[in-house]
């Protein structure tokens, strides 16, 4: 395997694409390998350059981002680039990377790199790979949550728990609550069913983070997370663990 | 409710009429009730006219329409409370018996007074309950208007200068700080006018500062977009002096550069104009973007926030025109001129 990632940069302002290549520069291991200002002259550089990881502004002439990534064949990483915070869930429905928010300088862009690497150097995260979670039809392995005035990418195995609440969600994990704007039940059909299981209406447990299934009075389950959090399983949903636990 | 209070307060009239008949004519109360309710019946109907009246003519003592009406229902209605009382004599056929009674009566003129002062008051009250009826709307419509511009304000801060267009900016001049650093500083300079002028909280600013923010606010569209924006400016040296309120042509020039160009992979260009016509100021903005594609589009927040502002401030006076252009999409804007010695222009 090519031991240089191979980057394109798609962005249609001239300064801020100057300012990747800028700041690819000193990168030894990423080589910048072309650049668009469009979504059809992306659609060109993508299929011409064959990417491993793609910087790409969401809103760009003649189409978006998104649309380009749904359209284009042997997809790689992606690492978004955006003034805009609202594309953070979209920015996990399509795999990204990461997310680089507008205004950023030298440390944001090396540490959202330095994330990315083991994923981009990994042999088993070939862009053929990923194609299924781009596609969205894989299950997701990152969300995007909004932490300060950052979207970072949070590791859906650091992932503890998921509370509905509206029709948002709120996520626990790593210590802390992060909110995002999608509802439990379109997460859930993007998480590794194996991983994540329904405890009621409202919650979506790890199962790799349950510390104890303790069967209750009433036949019921009290899960009790690593953390000393405890959820109480329904009637209809401890009956499925059982049949899981057999 | 206000009918209800009406009709006790006659009510109460009626009760203290009987009541002073039964000390001057020593009968008892039970028998001058119905004397209370024929005197006071008829001026509690009259009282309603009285009411209407006062929604017709307003209320002014210079005004000879006004004490010519009031003089004459004056009269009608003293005239008819004075002599309500011989009434069920006159319909019952006695009228030779009425009119003996009303001619030898000893307190027709005590009535026609009593009429007279009865009129007075009811007019009072019905003038003075429109007025403070009218006070009430005024004070909830002053309230609206402080309200719309106190939301102004706080538009101003957020959606005038979106916050995206910040973040875009500084993203721009950090690109700026290693590859041009004299410019990277002018830039930060112009950053720094931008936003002293957005969040400076005035009403109203001489047209030349609106100008030059609006030209700083498109430098920066420009540094981001580089030669896809394309930036054509007119400007009449009389409309300098002129007052506008601030941050009137942004929302305006935002939305051409977001719809009318930044879409385009070519990009576009904008026309901004102001001349004065008469005592009018007129400012155009125009692109020559798909202006006929989307109308919906085109007139959304940044159109709707200054037709309202605009409506807020000038009324009927000022005006703003948003559709297709020639070649793309123009706002025209109209506002009286206001000179910065704050007269307006005849």
């Amino acid at each position: 395997m090519n031991e240089v990632v191979r980057a394109l940069v798609v962005e249609d302002e001239p300064l801020a694409r100057a300012r990747l290549r800028e700041l690819l520069e000193p990168v030894d291991w990423v080589r910048w390998v072309g650049e668009a200002a469009s979504a059809d002259a992306a659609r060109r550089a993508l299929a011409e350059t064959r990417p491993d990881l793609l910087f790409l502004d969401v809103q760009l002439p003649g189409g978006s981002g998104l649309d380009l990534l749904r359209a284009a064949t042997g997809t790689p990483a992606v690492i978004f680039t955006t003034a805009h915070d609202r594309f953070a869930v979209t920015a996990f429905e399509v795999g990204a990377l990461d997310y680089l928010l507008k205004p950023f300088g030298v440390e944001r862009f090396q540490r959202a790199l330095e994330r990315a690497r083991p994923f981009l150097e990994a042999p088993g995260a070939s862009p053929a790979e990923r194609g299924g979670e781009v596609l969205g039809t894989g299950a997701l392995e990152r969300l995007f949550v909004r932490d300060g005035g950052r979207i970072v990418p949070l590791a859906c195995a650091d992932v503890e728990r998921i509370q509905a609440c509206d029709d948002q969600v709120l996520i626990h994990a790593r210590g802390a609550i992060y909110r995002l704007s999608v509802t439990l039940g379109d997460l859930e059909g993007r998480l590794d069913s194996r991983r994540f299981v329904r405890l009621h209406r409202s919650h979506l447990v790890n199962l790799d983070h349950v510390a104890s299934f303790v069967p209750t009075e009433d036949a019921r389950f009290l899960v009790t997370l690593r953390s000393g959090a405890t959820v109480i399983a329904s009637r209809q949903r401890s009956r499925a663990l059982r049949a899981v636990g057999r | 409710m206000g009918w209800f209070a009406y009709a006790i307060a006659w009510l109460a009239a009626a009760l203290f009429w009987a009541l002073a008949a039964s000390w001057g004519s020593h009968r008892p109360p039970r028998e001058t009730v119905l004397w209370g309710f024929l005197a006071m019946g008829p001026a509690a109907l009259m009282g309603l006219g009285i009411w209407a009246l006062s929604g017709r003519v307003e209320w002014n003592w210079r005004s000879r329409r006004f004490l010519l009406v009031h003089a004459t229902f004056l009269v009608v209605f003293a005239a008819v409370y004075a002599t309500s009382w011989i009434w069920p004599d006159v319909l019952g056929g006695r009228r030779a018996t009425a009119l003996t009674l009303l001619r030898t009566s000893p307190i027709l003129v005590w009535n026609l007074l009593m009429g007279t002062w009865l009129y007075l008051l009811v007019t009072g009250f019905s003038y003075a309950i429109r007025a403070q009826r009218r006070a009430r709307t005024v004070e909830a419509s002053a309230a609206e208007a402080r309200l719309l511009a106190k939301q102004a304000q706080l538009a101003a801060l957020r959606a005038r200068i979106n916050p995206h267009f910040l973040y875009n900016a500084l993203h721009s001049v950090g690109a700026l700080v290693t590859r041009d650093p004299a410019r990277a500083d002018q830039a930060l300079e112009r950053l720094g006018d931008l936003l002293r002028y957005a969040l400076d909280a005035e009403d109203q600013v001489p047209f030349r500062r609106e100008w030059a923010f609006t030209h700083d606010y498109l430098a920066f569209e420009q540094l981001r977009l580089g030669d896809r924006l394309r930036l054509e400016s007119q400007a009449d040296p009389d409309a300098a002096s002129a007052l506008v309120p601030p941050l009137i042509l942004q929302p305006l020039v935002e939305n051409a550069v977001r719809h009318g160009l930044a879409q385009r992979v070519e990009g576009g260009r904008i026309a901004l104009g102001a001349r004065v016509e008469g005592s009018e100021l007129v400012l155009t903005v125009t692109d020559d973007g798909p202006g006929g594609l989307l109308p919906e589009d085109r007139n959304g927040i940044g159109v709707g926030s200054v037709r309202e502002r605009l409506h807020v401030l000038y009324g009927a006076r000022a005006s703003i025109d948003a559709g297709p252009a020639a070649r793309g999409f123009g706002v025209t804007l109209r506002l009286p001129v206001r000179r910065e010695t704050g007269e307006i222009e005849r």
